[in-house]
């Protein structure tokens, strides 16, 4: 069963594409977490997370300055060089200074001629969404709902379809199943006796962003099934949380390093994964408000939100951690990722004061020198909590 | 980061009225200290940030973002001992120490720094006032919202972020409530038309910001008692249109040649339009500065006596080393513009309701060269501006330390020289802390751009 979540997370691109020939569906590409994924699924288009690769920058040069992240040129640079090239539509969120700049990025690596009425594009290729950096308050909902209602248009001219409500309810529940799914795999997690790694974790997770979901709800079911019948790892090690960004199939090799030093990742806060799979959607609801509503849940390090004295990242983090029993933090930040840097002295400082635990920051560079840089620092982190 | 003094120098101004700029500045650090012992609200806030709302609310705005500005000009105590490290390079290693990183922006980690040695006046021109409240924005860039939001919680005062849709698309709106996309944007780049950069913001994209400016005032009010009014109001965004319209028709006369008012004077000049926006010594100052730059444009007087080629600056601008403003003088090269801090039109007066002119004003300068939140809105901005003011050559300032700016310059110099023949030359540092500065580096690129343009034909004569 693990080898399947593997096979999707490390052969994506040929996986991908081969269910595209059998189902003969669409298939679109998403920069960010907060993209409504759901929507997609409601267009019957499969929705995937795009990633970058380990292969070295061959074109991004040209167009994207080096002081960007690391990780979102690297997958730039993969849609430069055609390798995205198996998608029909992309869909870019402003939930981070690059990010947002990557619909004009992705149309000129990636250009594709889309039909025009009266030199007006009913579809285009790249979609851009403004998702609101401020996550509550007044005006907020609505101001996202109209963004969605733009976006479904777009979807339902692509697919030349309307998507109803009853569409809509449809995902939702092939969603919240999948959401379901997750949370019981999250307790497994908290477990003193831990029955499974944080890359086997990662894999699992990670996988449901490129897959379609029913497939993985349908896994996930069996392999659930397995896991409760799993001995406990002989080798626990000690029990960390893992806060950064960027992190793909080639960057996920910081949960081996990790536990090849001792370590265990209990616990994330990685923009996928339990960032992502803690809620929810409310389905007693108008379907369209209800996925506003769980998208707007979403705390990523971008996002803030109305309060007056705000601490809504740790408070965040707190939740992640309700029951984990962690013993350390490792913060694994993109190179020029300025929102996760700009939190985390404030975030060393409450993690300390509260649950009493060291952090260690680490820079990602998304490269292999960087991993390998990075294991002698987990090493002596580790051993300096061991004591 | 390297260890290091550089040779730096303030620029030399050509146009009178850019020399009061600095007793503006003083008069402002030091009537923000009167204001703040007279017991009245004083507010941290960011430039980009309308200012109309804080005055008519009673409340006096100081700017971290300023302090960075004049943290990187000045040593400690003032000195002028150049062994002395700038105010800007200590603060920052304090920000450094506690985790921040060097390549965030240099204003924050200036003003991080000073908030974490917990003597504010221990400081340029006595530092700023401690805030009773702080106000950012979503816009431009990330930094500001999280930067202003960890010195909210280091002083423990109430915080507010006026969240603006960000402009990102780079696809013109063509009707309320959608964004499509019109034929080959990129084939409008290259032509240089202007209706990406003025396209209409979507009705919910103005309600929702029209929203954002209204909590704005209720948490102001909530937080000082102050009461908004309308009228008060209003008279200031009257003085703020009045004033904007004076500082467009100074950009028509910068467009003359030669150049009567360089890049030099025309980064000391933004100070008072970007910081204190909305009052009458802001209008008069410009008013003064038209004046003067009318009469040199009707005398022929330019920034130097020949001038054989110009050039258009991109980006913020040095502040550690304004000399370089100067630099290609002896070669008869003049920086004639500088899209940054220059307002676009404002939308027409709305005095039945301000706030949403407010709106509409805040969400045009945002798709503006005000806050290049786009690329390709960043590249047909450069386009037209090297046409307007006849331009051959632009310096991008290779920002390090800023997404926002650093962003958009591989296209400006790759649309700008290969679809116009006009060429680009980095300069590659942070706005404040000279330690990311390369003397060598960079004048040695300068000297060989120079050479190249006096072997050209000037591309727009």
């Amino acid at each position: 069963m693990i080898q399947e979540f593997h096979d999707w997370v490390h052969n994506r691109h040929d996986r991908i594409e081969e269910w595209k020939k059998e189902n003969k569906r669409k298939v679109f590409g998403y920069l960010c977490c907060v993209a409504p994924e759901e929507l997609i699924h409601a267009a019957g288009i499969l929705p995937v997370k795009l990633t970058g690769s380990d292969e070295p920058i061959s074109v991004v040069d040209r167009h994207v300055v080096h002081y960007a992240c690391p990780y979102v040129r690297s997958i730039l640079d993969l849609a430069g060089r055609g390798v995205y090239d198996y998608l029909d539509g992309v869909v870019t969120c402003n939930t981070c200074d690059i990010m947002s700049r990557c619909e004009y990025y992705w149309r000129v690596l990636s250009p594709r001629e889309k039909s025009t009425i009266l030199g007006v594009e009913m579809s285009p290729y790249v979609l851009y969404i403004k998702h609101p950096e401020k996550i509550s308050g007044k005006g907020v909902r609505e101001f996202l709902k109209q963004e969605y209602r733009i976006f479904k248009q777009h979807l339902e001219r692509e697919q030349k379809i309307i998507i109803d409500d009853d569409r809509l309810s449809r995902t939702v529940d092939i969603y919240n199943e999948h959401y379901y799914l997750m949370e019981e795999f999250r307790a497994y997690r908290k477990e003193e006796d831990l029955k499974v790694s944080g890359l086997e974790a990662f894999e699992v997770e990670f996988s449901s962003l490129l897959m379609p979901k029913e497939e993985h709800n349908r896994l996930m079911e069996s392999y659930l099934g397995e896991l409760s019948e799993r001995e406990p790892l002989p080798d626990r090690g000690l029990r960390l949380l893992l806060s950064g960004g960027g992190i793909d199939q080639f960057t996920s090799q910081i949960y081996r390093i990790i536990e090849e030093c001792g370590g265990q990742v209990v616990a994330e806060d990685i923009g996928v994964s339990t960032s992502y799979f803690c809620r929810k959607i409310d389905n007693t609801k108008d379907p369209l408000d209800a996925i506003v509503e769980h998208r707007l849940g979403v705390h990523c390090p971008h996002t803030m939100t109305e309060d007056r004295f705000p601490n809504e990242r740790f408070e965040y983090i707190k939740k992640v951690l309700d029951g984990n029993r962690i013993q350390g933090v490792i913060f694994f930040v993109p190179l020029y990722c300025e929102c996760r840097n700009l939190e985390y002295p404030k975030l060393k400082e409450d993690l300390r004061e509260e649950f009493d635990v060291p952090t260690l920051y680490l820079d990602n560079d998304y490269s292999h020198g960087g991993l390998e840089e990075a294991h002698s620092r987990i090493e002596a982190f580790i051993e300096m909590i061991s004591g | 980061m390297e260890d290091k003094r550089v040779k730096t120098a303030p620029s030399k101004k050509s146009v009178n009225t850019a020399r009061e700029v600095w007793p503006y500045v003083k008069e402002d650090y030091a009537s923000a200290h009167r204001a703040k012992a007279e017991g009245k609200p004083v507010v941290w806030s960011c430039a980009i940030i309308p200012k109309e709302v804080f005055w008519a609310l009673d409340v006096y705005p100081v700017f971290p973002e300023h302090f960075g500005v004049i943290s990187g000009m000045m040593r400690r105590g003032g000195t002028k001992d150049e062994s002395v490290e700038k105010e800007a390079v200590r603060f920052s290693r304090l920000a450094e120490a506690a985790g921040f990183a060097s390549y965030l922006c240099g204003y924050a980690r200036a003003s991080i720094g000073n908030t974490l040695t917990g003597n504010l006046a221990d400081a340029p021109l006595g530092g700023l006032p401690k805030p009773d409240m702080i106000i950012t924005t979503s816009f431009v860039c990330d930094l500001r919202g999280k930067w202003l939001r960890y010195l909210a919680q280091k002083h423990n005062v109430p915080f507010y972020i006026l969240d603006i849709p960000e402009r990102g698309c780079d696809l013109p709106l063509t009707m309320p409530g959608l964004r499509s996309a019109f034929l080959p944007f990129y084939e409008k780049i290259k032509r240089g038309e202007r209706d990406i950069f003025f396209s209409l913001p979507a009705d919910h994209e103005l309600d929702y910001t029209q929203t954002q400016w209204e909590e704005c005032i209720r948490f102001i009010e909530d937080v000082t008692g102050h009461k908004y009014n309308q009228d008060r109001f209003n008279e200031v965004m009257d003085i703020s249109y009045r004033t904007n319209e004076i500082r467009l028709e100074i950009l028509e006369l910068r467009k003359a040649v030669p150049a009567p008012m360089g890049v030099a004077d025309g980064l000391a000049c933004m100070y008072p339009g970007t910081y204190t926006m909305g009052t009458k010594r802001c209008y008069e100052f410009y008013v003064r500065l038209r004046d003067e730059v009318k009469e040199r444009v009707e005398n022929g007087i330019g920034t130097i006596p020949n001038e054989r080629f110009r050039l258009l600056w991109y980006g913020l601008a040095p502040w550690f080393n304004m000399s370089l403003f100067n630099y290609f003088e002896k070669f008869g090269g003049v920086f004639v513009y500088e899209p940054i801090y220059n307002l676009v039109p404002f939308p027409p007066r709305m005095p039945e309701n301000p706030v949403r002119e407010l709106a509409i004003r805040t969400l045009q300068q945002s798709g503006g060269m005000i806050a290049p939140t786009t690329i390709g809105q960043a590249v047909s901005t450069l386009v037209n501006a090297a046409r307007e003011y006849k331009c051959s050559g632009i310096v991008t300032f290779y920002l390090i330390t800023c997404r926002p700016v650093v962003y958009p310059t591989v296209e400006i110099a790759r649309v700008l020289e290969e679809d116009f023949g006009i060429p680009a030359v980095p300069i590659e540092c942070d706005l404040i802390d000279e330690r990311t500065y390369s003397e060598a580096q960079t004048l040695a690129r300068f000297d060989a751009f120079a050479e190249r343009l006096l072997k050209m034909e000037p591309v727009f004569a």
